[in-house]
């Protein structure tokens, strides 16, 4: 028997699977499976429900915690850092469960902690440590990595921001996760809408389930002024015209000239990237991406074909199954007798494509 | 206003021997578990479902809640990852046996499958297009075929070891494997013929 044959279509599995190898779970995935642990099998989630329910009550018989005021060290006057009233919520319980340090306007949490900011209405909940800085229209995380709710905010009132490294996260009522390292940070976004406002690039409208990361964090992290909620434009690579001297009328003059070429580092930068936003369900700015990548450069026809089929199954995926139909249509007469006939043509049975996509 | 819940946070895999400490609730040693082992069972559910992190999402979810089970046994275990890679690997074969699904061939354009040597448009499409015929070869593989692909030509696991997470006899793997070799050659054939 043959010990891991060396061939070509091994090898490219092989590859396939270490790519694989370098995912992860999310970190909206972990928190569902806290949960659903935590709740225990069925038939014992009832009882353990009671018993939280009872230890519920007996926490707020006990008090609602100790209060706490930050204020500078130095004396802040007008100029000063603003005041944050925060509180620990059930500070009753062991101590040894929530450690915390306070360092100026920064502090410092170990064990499990739930620290809620009562203007803004954000609570905050940490498992193992973290450095936060409450603010008077949010907080700053500066280190480790933290849960955020946010009492819904109320129309016309100020939003409410949470720094880090990478930028600043306007919060209009939701929950996310935020990690912040030494190496840099990531949120990911459980529940409502945030707009992630990039120290080093333009704000992110992130929708439940999107996960974006950022470089490492400045010195000092600080928060940054709401960018005016334009949409972001989509990133198009930047190729310069080649021939400047045929004045060619284009029929769209907004569009980039073409190249002759595409680079190999363009291609594989797009691919990457399309892949990452179908991954995360956008598939509508994956197709954009895809779009503006084929409309400014010029394709070879292979990787045209790659390209295109690329683009029939993000229209599929989207749901558009009529344009997806047109779309399959056009590149069968497109590209006739290509690598992808056989495909196309069960993708065009599948979705019940009233024309034959080998006809004309 | 509610206060959020507490998130898991990732923490060092904790050994078999912690979690075997009595004084933890079921729950805590399926939480220990599922920090230490998920990213083996994710990861098997990509292999499998393609990369497709809902599918493996849901095989990750199912495995771990289903250890309530036999929470026991799992105490007992001296070796979880061996158990997990089986349990994960027999529940993936279950339902690719109970669906019918075509995985698309172009969401592995994400997975950086870098081609080796210089980065031209055409080895990129070279090494896309091959590994659509690689990834067309093994969906046309029975689920258990594919698993014993995987174990033997990516894991590497010695023909004892897959018939003990297939359940099956070492003769039987013997004989699967010859024949997905067969099939192998042939694929490679058709490729260099065009």
């Amino acid at each position: 028997m043959a010990e891991g044959a060396h061939s070509p279509l091994v090898d490219a599995l092989r590859s396939h699977d270490r790519a694989l190898q370098r995912r992860s779970t999310s970190l909206a995935f972990d928190e569902r499976m806290r949960r659903s642990i935590a709740s225990g099998p069925p038939r014992r989630r009832r009882a353990w429900t009671h018993w939280l329910a009872a230890a519920a009550a007996v926490v707020m018989l006990l008090g609602a915690g100790s209060w706490w005021v930050m204020s500078n060290a130095t004396g802040g006057g007008p100029d000063g850092p603003p005041e944050a009233v925060a509180r620990f919520v059930g500070a009753d319980v062991p101590i040894t469960e929530c450690q915390r340090d306070f360092e100026e306007r920064v502090v410092h949490l170990r064990g499990r902690c739930t620290l809620e900011l009562e203007e803004p209405g954000v609570t905050v909940q940490t498992w193992t440590r973290a450095t936060v800085e409450p603010r008077r229209d949010g907080l700053v995380v500066h280190d480790g990595l933290v849960l955020v709710d946010v009492q819904k905010v109320q129309a016309g009132a100020a939003p409410v921001r949470v720094g880090v490294g990478g930028g600043s996260i306007e919060v209009l009522g939701t929950q996310f996760v935020i990690y912040e390292g030494t190496s840099g940070g990531e949120v990911e976004l459980l529940e409502g809408a945030i707009r992630f406002s990039r120290t080093d690039g333009p704000a992110i409208e992130m929708e439940v389930g999107d996960r974006t990361r950022w470089a490492a964090p400045p010195e000092t992290p600080e928060l940054v002024p709401m960018i005016v909620p334009a949409p972001a434009p989509t990133p198009v690579p930047t190729i310069p015209a080649t021939d400047n001297e045929a004045p060619a009328p284009e029929p769209a003059p907004t569009r980039a000239k073409r190249v002759d070429s595409a680079s190999a580092e363009d291609l594989n930068a797009t691919l990457v990237e399309v892949a990452r936003l179908r991954e995360r369900g956008q598939y509508h700015d994956a197709l954009t991406q895809l779009r503006e990548f084929r409309r400014s450069v010029r394709l070879p026809r292979t990787m045209a074909e790659v390209v295109s089929f690329e683009e029939g199954s993000l229209l599929e995926a989207k749901g558009a199954t009529a344009e997806a139909c047109e779309h399959w249509a056009r590149h069968t007469r497109r590209f006739s007798k290509g690598q992808y006939d056989a495909e196309v043509q069960r993708h065009s049975t599948r979705l019940g494509c009233a024309h034959e996509p080998g006809g004309n | 206003m509610s206060v959020a819940h507490l998130r898991i946070v990732s923490t060092p895999a904790d050994t078999m021997a912690e979690a075997n400490d009595a004084s933890l609730s079921d729950e805590q040693v399926v939480a220990r578990l599922y920090q230490g082992h998920k990213d083996l069972v994710f990861r098997i559910g990509l292999r499998y479902g393609r990369g497709d992190r809902t599918w493996a999402e849901d095989l990750t979810h199912d495995v771990f809640i289903d250890l309530f089970r036999d929470v026991d046994r799992v105490r007992a275990l001296d070796n979880p990852h061996a158990w997990l890679y089986r349990v994960a690997t027999n529940r993936c074969l279950d339902r690719l046996k109970s669906e019918r699904r075509r995985r698309r061939l172009t969401a592995v354009a994400g997975n950086n499958v870098s081609p080796r040597g210089r980065s031209g448009p055409e080895e990129i499409l070279l090494e896309s297009a091959r590994l659509r015929r690689a990834l067309q070869f093994v969906d046309a593989l029975e689920p258990e075929w594919r698993a014993c692909f995987y174990m033997h030509h990516v894991d590497a696991l010695p023909q004892k070891e897959i018939a003990a997470v297939l359940g099956r006899s070492p003769s039987n793997i013997c004989r699967i494997l010859k024949r997905i070799e067969k099939r192998l050659n042939a694929a490679e054939r058709e490729v260099e013929d065009g």
